[in-house]
């Protein structure tokens, strides 16, 4: 009891609110710029306009796609609520937009589902009940009154850890079998870059697979101590660097590199990050601590937040585990794999036809999958069996619609994983439309056998 | 410097350890020699055969129209085969010079409209839609337009309508020959070595783009359109359809899809040079059951050549009128390599098909 009285007053000691206000600038920033890279690339049209369909998370069924102008409009509230969270202007109202807007997008399509935007859900979430507006913002050059110097040591702590798990349960992921001890699916991926300049030739061996697998364990289950340990962390920060933009140069992973190389700053030393806003100050001439600050009654009290944060990180510690409660293999099931920080983990290619059959007349025919999907669409669902019978069901409500009243779907499916070769995915005689997404087991999926 | 040797000894260790034999084998593969053998030696020779036999058909077609008689009509037809069947060879680089024609759908959409093409020829209009022109179109004006060749002659002779006729045939070949030439000029100019420069594994990289088309192509077309639509097998269908064959006037459906099952081997095999087989083969990549993909795939697409090539001589319209069951089993066994071309080597190769962000770490 004392042991842990002792932690909770660590916890709550006053610190810098510094690293913090950084943090909230350089996070506002590279939200803002993903935003505009986004629509650069014109990906509001084509994931979010183009498609017919859309994949609904299980229990987010109610989540609708907007139309054209909404959805405009939402990546206008989610660009405008990153530039207010970057300069800490109507803050709590800004980030709670943000988080808003942001999740809601990511919601719409099960397709487009990548760790690093569950990251970013989560930090921002986070960041609405962080004060990271204290200092050096619009909002306390405005009001003086919310100027605080402050702030109690776990609220910078809870960004480091939520960092922390990012990369350690990352890292625990790769501790399996074809990823250490059949450098897979490096092997694979590693190969497509023989062409690239000095490091090309290397590619060609396969131990440069096994290497990089393991140095790539070895840095996500290790980085987050080693970026804790003040001697160590130059060494660390060089590795953080030099890690991401490798992974940046191999693989298509857009910004999630830049946005982990600036948010790991935050481990950084008070001092540091001190630096940073005396420089700053140089530039914007804003309030700086001096005016004694009165305290303002925050949004919740702080007792409230430190709750709900616990709560929280219990629930990222606990939540990657629960596929072990699925019998099978996880890495072909998916039962339990996502929002579990799986990243870069396995290379997998499948082949999905679905047929219907009339059960009043026996008949059979195919269905073009291209005529609902996009071809990333198609390619994502074919690995994934909740997409599998998400896509299936809406295709017994496009028949019974066409005037086929007792529609029965049925789909023949191949999936390779990891190199294993095409083999059967989905047990081919059943129903579909008999069965439901749930949390529980799906029976329909063929076990992964493995022949070597 | 100790921890570095001491990781590197052990990655020696484990892959020392690990099944595979091959671990300290290189795998040697330009892209550049894939790219290079596909470009000079598969797909610009395509486009230049059929560049050329679609001139000799122009000029077929002005011999006809000037004095339709059965000689020019026979040599006319001949000439029509011939480019259909270069067709076939060059339909599967839908991408690129191609896409940007829409040279695919603009040259061979079927089943053609032969009632818009009459209210065509009768208001003197050209085509106004994929389905009223291209070889499917000039199939029906060479052979559909009468019960026999001579009533057919007579329509481009005494008929009220003959000089329409004539003008919507040149119209055709027009369309036909400029889009065709236009794909031909850009591979000739700057695409070849924008295409042979491309490397990598990315949404824009020729290996992508070059893989996508033909496996499009493959499953739209060869399997889908030739036979799994007639044989109302695939794609929202409930009966066979036989009037959607490909060439279904000039009843030439078999060795049209001969060439293309044919051609698409070539391609997998790069002909004499190095192909996909060969990629996979250095990459030793293989099928569920152990054997290297690259024969599995090969067999697959043999089997499929030789159902084609069992194919009773009849038309294949009246083939699946009478037991729809061989052109069915044709479509399966197209759609079985599918499955290998598909999941095993886009796999293998690592081939995205979007530029969207992916999984990072």
């Amino acid at each position: 009891m004392n042991f842990f009285k002792k932690y909770i007053k660590r916890l709550n000691t006053p610190v810098s609110i510094a690293p913090l206000v950084v943090f909230r600038i350089i996070f506002g920033f590279l939200m803002g710029l993903s935003i505009v890279r986004f629509a650069w690339h014109g990906w509001i049209d084509s994931l979010y306009i183009q498609p017919v369909y859309y994949f609904s998370y299980y229990g987010f069924e109610w989540i609708l796609p907007p139309d054209e102008l909404g959805i405009y409009f939402l990546f206008g509230v989610m660009f405008l609520s990153s530039i207010g969270v970057m300069l800490g202007f109507w803050y709590r109202f800004s980030s709670l937009l943000f988080f808003l807007s942001f999740t809601y997008v990511e919601l719409i399509d099960k397709t487009n589902y990548l760790n690093h935007y569950y990251f970013v859900s989560i930090v921002s979430c986070l960041m609405i009940f962080l004060p990271a507006h204290h200092y050096f913002s619009i909002d306390s050059q405005r009001n003086p009154l919310i100027l605080k110097k402050l702030i109690p040591a776990w609220m910078v702590w809870a960004v480091k850890l939520q960092l922390g798990i990012v990369y350690f349960y990352a890292g625990i992921a790769k501790l399996n079998f074809d990823w250490l001890f059949r450098a897979m699916p490096l092997k694979i991926w590693l190969k497509a870059h023989t062409g690239l300049p000095i490091l090309g030739e290397l590619f060609k061996y396969d131990i440069t697979a096994y290497l990089f697998s393991w140095s790539g364990a070895i840095y996500d289950l290790f980085i987050p101590f080693i970026l804790i340990n003040k001697r160590l962390r130059p060494y660390g920060y060089l590795a953080v660097i030099a890690f991401h933009l490798l992974t940046r140069w191999l693989f298509p992973i857009g910004m999630f590199p830049y946005i982990m190389i600036f948010s790991t700053l935050i481990f950084f030393d008070v001092s540091f990050h001190e630096k940073i806003l005396k420089k700053a100050h140089l530039i914007f001439n804003v309030r700086s601590y001096q005016k004694s600050a009165r305290k303002k009654l925050p949004l919740l009290p702080t007792k409230i937040i430190g709750i709900l944060f616990t709560v929280h990180f219990l629930v990222q510690i606990v939540f990657p585990f629960r596929y072990i409660l699925y019998p099978d293999y996880l890495f072909w099931t998916e039962e339990g794999f996502r929002f579990s920080w799986r990243v870069m983990l396995i290379e997998k290619a499948g082949y999905a036809i679905f047929e219907v059959t009339d059960a009043d007349t026996g008949r059979k025919f195919e269905i073009s999958n291209r005529a609902y999907l996009t071809p990333q669409q198609e390619k994502m669902m074919a690995t994934q069996p909740d997409m599998i019978l998400e896509f299936a069901h809406f295709l017994g409500k496009e028949m019974r619609q066409k005037g086929i009243k007792n529609p029965e779907i049925r789909v023949k499916s191949y999936v390779t994983l990891n190199g294993s070769g095409s083999r059967p995915f989905i047990d081919e005689t059943v129903d579909l439309l008999k069965e439901k997404d749930s949390f529980k087991h799906k029976t329909w999926i063929l076990p992964f056998q493995t022949t070597h | 410097m100790k921890k570095v040797y001491i990781l590197i000894v052990l990655a020696v260790w484990i892959s020392g350890c690990s099944s595979d034999s091959s671990s300290t084998e290189a795998v040697e593969f330009d892209q550049k020699v894939l790219f290079e053998n596909l470009g000079t030696n598969l797909i610009l020779p395509a486009y230049q055969d059929l560049v050329q036999k679609v001139t000799d058909l122009e000029l077929a077609v002005n011999e006809f129209t000037a004095t339709p008689n059965n000689i020019k009509l026979t040599s006319l037809r001949e000439k029509y085969i011939d480019s259909y069947q270069a067709w076939q060879v060059a339909s599967f680089y839908e991408f690129g010079p191609a896409s940007a024609e829409n040279l695919a759908l603009s040259v061979n959409a079927y089943p053609t409209n032969a009632e818009e093409i009459d209210k065509n020829i009768q208001d003197n209009t050209s085509p106004q839609d994929n389905l009223e022109k291209g070889f499917p179109a000039l199939d029906y004006l060479l052979f559909g337009i009468a019960e026999n060749d001579d009533q057919i002659i007579e329509k481009y002779n005494s008929d009220a309508l003959a000089e329409n006729r004539k003008t919507y045939l040149k119209s055709v070949i027009v369309d036909l020959k400029k889009r065709i030439n236009g794909t031909y000029d850009l591979w000739q100019g700057s695409y070849l070595q924008t295409f042979v420069t491309k490397e990598g594994n990315d949404a824009g990289s020729s290996l992508s783009l070059f893989v996508n088309a033909i496996l499009s192509r493959y499953e739209a077309d060869l399997k889908n359109s030739k036979f799994g639509i007639p044989a109302g097998v695939s794609v929202g269908q409930i009966e066979p359809l036989p009037e959607m064959v490909e060439a279904i006037y000039s009843n030439n459906s078999k060795a049209l899809a001969l060439t293309g099952i044919t051609t698409f081997i070539e391609i997998f095999e790069g002909k004499n040079g190095t192909g996909l087989s060969d990629y996979l083969k250095e990459l030793g990549t293989k099928a569920s059951d152990g054997t290297p993909l690259e024969e599995k795939i090969i067999s697959q697409l043999n089997d499929a050549k030789m159902q084609i090539q069992n194919l009773p001589e009849t038309p294949l319209n009246e083939v699946i009128k009478s037991d729809k069951t061989p052109v069915a089993d044709i479509y399966y066994t197209l759609q079985q390599a599918v499955i290998y071309l598909k999941t095993d080597m886009t796999s293998a190769l690592s081939i995205q098909v979007s530029y969207q962000d992916g999984d990072g770490d």
